[in-house]
């Protein structure tokens, strides 16, 4: 989707020339294209929703700000324009950290509006007054503080602008409140210009065709940059005409389909091992839109340690971070996909070892016992529901097997907290998602530990009615960590018992959600049923073995190469 | 533990200096001097900085520091080019 256009500010002659400053950050966000947002009112916003009440806005009400920030986040990920967030001075800000963080961590555009107490209480450690501009200064891409009302049209254009160009992300708006309550005149200013994306240099795509044309096992390596540029179509086409085969990271998995001859899986921790392996013999990396997080690449000094790299990223910043590029490509992944040409010589037998690799260590769903088996429960799932799936995950063992075994049709519909693991997403992120995208069918797939951390947004749910699936993976353990402790920790179970949750369901009942329980694999096709064909929103609780594992598994601070299996 | 000194320029505007300081300490640098001017719409810095492990590598904090809003040139002093924010470029086309 374009970024939004190019407008002017109160070009309706009808409007009153006189405007508060809340009126006129209503009216702007509406001039920019902004449909929705997610908030919750108090004291040093409430001009603003006075504003709102009058307005064409649709605002979501969630039931704690971080919801609002993470719902924001999933509409932005999976529109690729800014979702807007709202909230109050003091709690109300601190409450959105955790879901600006996440954007800031996935690089995805969000636009945070907060309230603050009035200027001349600025600094006076007044009533509900925390610095937000100062406590998000790290995790922002930029940040404003609004001391005039008419700088309010400029300034929200600008938010906008930066969140969604180049590399996206989070802007925070700081909005004292006696700049909401100002009447001014309402400024005919001009909204933001289209900024164009950066090109890649000739040179840099010359000496990248150079490389790929000389190696013997190339590997393209898939991050969420694909997504976020929104070019995963490209990278299919180019993949399909290369041949060369493929890994992706956590936020790179549906870039291209699972089921591709050359797709080895995502790569690094919990990767798979055919992509891990392929890694670790390539002798080139052709990296397009990845940064090389340690949680792909393990020990950073032993990972692909034959290859050369060819890096294609929009972010200056990333090149040679923290792997040197032999040919790095700086620019917008759109322009530098149409420059290069990726043509691989004789690598016939790398692609042959690559489809054997695949063969050879492809996941098994046949696990022993009657239990619900959840890797085979997701793939199924997934395939069920066809290119319309989309998954909200939260941050857990649920989450590596939605990666590990579920079929995207797209990137942008795998929605996880890849950078900053933020449990409690999945529910707001379903939320978000699903407005966002209303013709999809959106699953949230959690676990009883991240469910719990913003299981009041069911009454998100049930107020609007949105129609989300969510699927609570319940082993009454926090499970990865308690797989940590029992690999690395000598079994000593430190605070990792849930056994004693509720009932999902008579919790999900309670909000006035339809829910039901699945405790077996014999049940698992009929709660596939019933999960797709649900009209509002629904909830199935599935026990399941609260030993689980997921494998395989790079224990921290080790090579890729050195894989844990079952 | 050797000492870079780089030069940035940026816009004057409110929470441009923390905001500097603080890409810089969080990337992993140790900030030695400083000496700052400005105008109304201008502001230059230079800095002395000391990486905090062998691991950090000044260009690329220049380039960390270049993607800044607001940061127009990042240079060392006494060293190669400039890195330009390419809004800089776009702006003076």
């Amino acid at each position: 989707m374009p970024p939004t256009a190019a407008c002017a500010i109160n070009d309706n002659p009808e409007d009153a020339p006189m405007k508060t400053g809340a009126r006129l950050l209503v009216d702007t966000l509406e001039a920019l294209g902004v449909d929705l947002l997610f908030g919750y009112p108090g004291g040093a916003i409430m001009p603003v929703y006075d504003a709102i009440a009058r307005s064409n806005l649709r605002h979501i009400l969630v039931r704690h700000e971080q919801g609002a920030a993470l719902a924001a986040d999933a509409y932005g990920r999976i529109s690729r324009r800014a979702g807007v967030c709202l909230a109050t001075s003091g709690p109300g800000a601190t409450n959105l950290v955790t879901g600006i963080a996440n954007a800031f961590m996935d690089s995805i555009p969000l636009v945070a509006i907060t309230g603050q107490v009035a200027q001349p209480f600025m600094g006076t450690d007044a009533f509900q007054e925390i610095d937000i501009f100062g406590v998000t200064l790290p995790i922002v891409k930029h940040s404003f503080v609004i001391r005039d009302a008419s700088e309010i049209p400029a300034t929200l254009a600008k938010a906008f602008e930066i969140a969604e160009g180049g590399r996206p992300g989070p802007v925070l708006v700081d909005l004292p409140k006696d700049v909401q309550q100002a009447a001014i005149e309402t400024p005919a200013a001009p909204m933001r210009a289209v900024k164009a994306s950066p090109r890649p240099a000739a040179e840099e795509i010359a000496a990248a065709e150079e490389l790929i044309a000389k190696a013997k096992k190339p590997l393209f390596y898939f991050g969420g940059g694909i997504a976020r540029a929104g070019v995963a179509e490209r990278i299919r086409k180019i993949a399909a005409e290369a041949q060369i085969p493929s890994v992706s990271t956590l936020h790179g998995v549906g870039a291209i389909p699972t089921d591709d001859p050359y797709f080895l899986g995502m790569l690094g921790m919990h990767g798979m091992k055919a992509a891990n392996i392929a890694v670790q013999e390539c002798d080139l990396l052709i990296a397009i839109g990845a940064r090389f997080d340690d949680r792909a690449t393990g020990k950073l000094d032993a990972f692909a340690p034959h290859a050369g790299v060819v890096h294609l990223d929009i972010d200056a910043a990333e090149i040679d971070k923290l792997r040197r590029a032999q040919a790095p490509i700086c620019g917008a992944l759109g322009p530098s996909l149409d420059a290069i040409t990726i043509k691989p010589v004789a690598i016939d037998e790398w692609r042959n070892y690559a489809r054997r690799l695949k063969a050879d260590h492809a996941p098994r769903y046949d696990a022993p016992g009657a239990g619900v088996f959840a890797p085979a429960m997701l793939k199924e799932m997934s395939e069920r529901a066809g290119d319309s799936f989309v998954a909200a995950c939260d941050v857990g063992q649920h989450q590596m097997w939605v990666a590990q075994h579920c079929r995207f049709a797209r990137p942008e519909a795998h929605l996880t907290s890849g950078g900053l693991g933020a449990m409690g997403y999945g529910l707001p992120a379903a939320i978000g998602a699903k407005l966002a995208a209303p013709e999809e069918s959106v699953f949230c797939i959690t676990g009883d530990g991240s469910f719990q951390m913003n299981i009041q947004e069911l009454a998100t749910l049930r107020r609007y009615k949105i129609p989300v699936k969510i699927v609570v993976f319940d082993n009454s353990m926090l499970g990865l960590v308690r797989q940590w402790q029992d690999l690395f920790f000598d079994g000593n179970y430190s605070e990792v018992d849930l056994s004693d949750n509720p009932c999902f369901v008579e919790v999900a009942n309670a909000f006035g959600i339809e829910a039901f329980a699945v405790e077996s694999r014999a049940e698992v096709a009929a709660a596939i049923d019933r999960l797709i064909a649900a009209q509002g929103p629904i909830l199935a609780h599935v026990r399941i073995n609260p030993e689980e594992n997921v494998w395989p598994l790079v224990p921290p601070g080790k090579s890729n190469a050195e894989m844990m299996e079952a | 533990m050797n000492i870079s000194e780089i030069k940035i320029e940026f816009d004057s505007v409110e929470g441009a200096v923390r905001r500097l300081l603080g890409v810089i300490e969080q990337r992993g640098f140790d900030v030695r001097s400083m000496s700052m001017g400005s105008d109304m719409d201008n502001a230059r810095m230079t800095l002395g900085l000391a990486p905090r492990d062998s691991g950090r590598c000044l260009d690329v904090l220049s380039r960390q520091i270049a993607r800044v809003e607001g940061v127009r040139t990042v240079a060392r002093v006494n060293a190669a080019a400039p890195f330009e924010r390419e809004a800089h470029h776009a702006a003076h086309a």
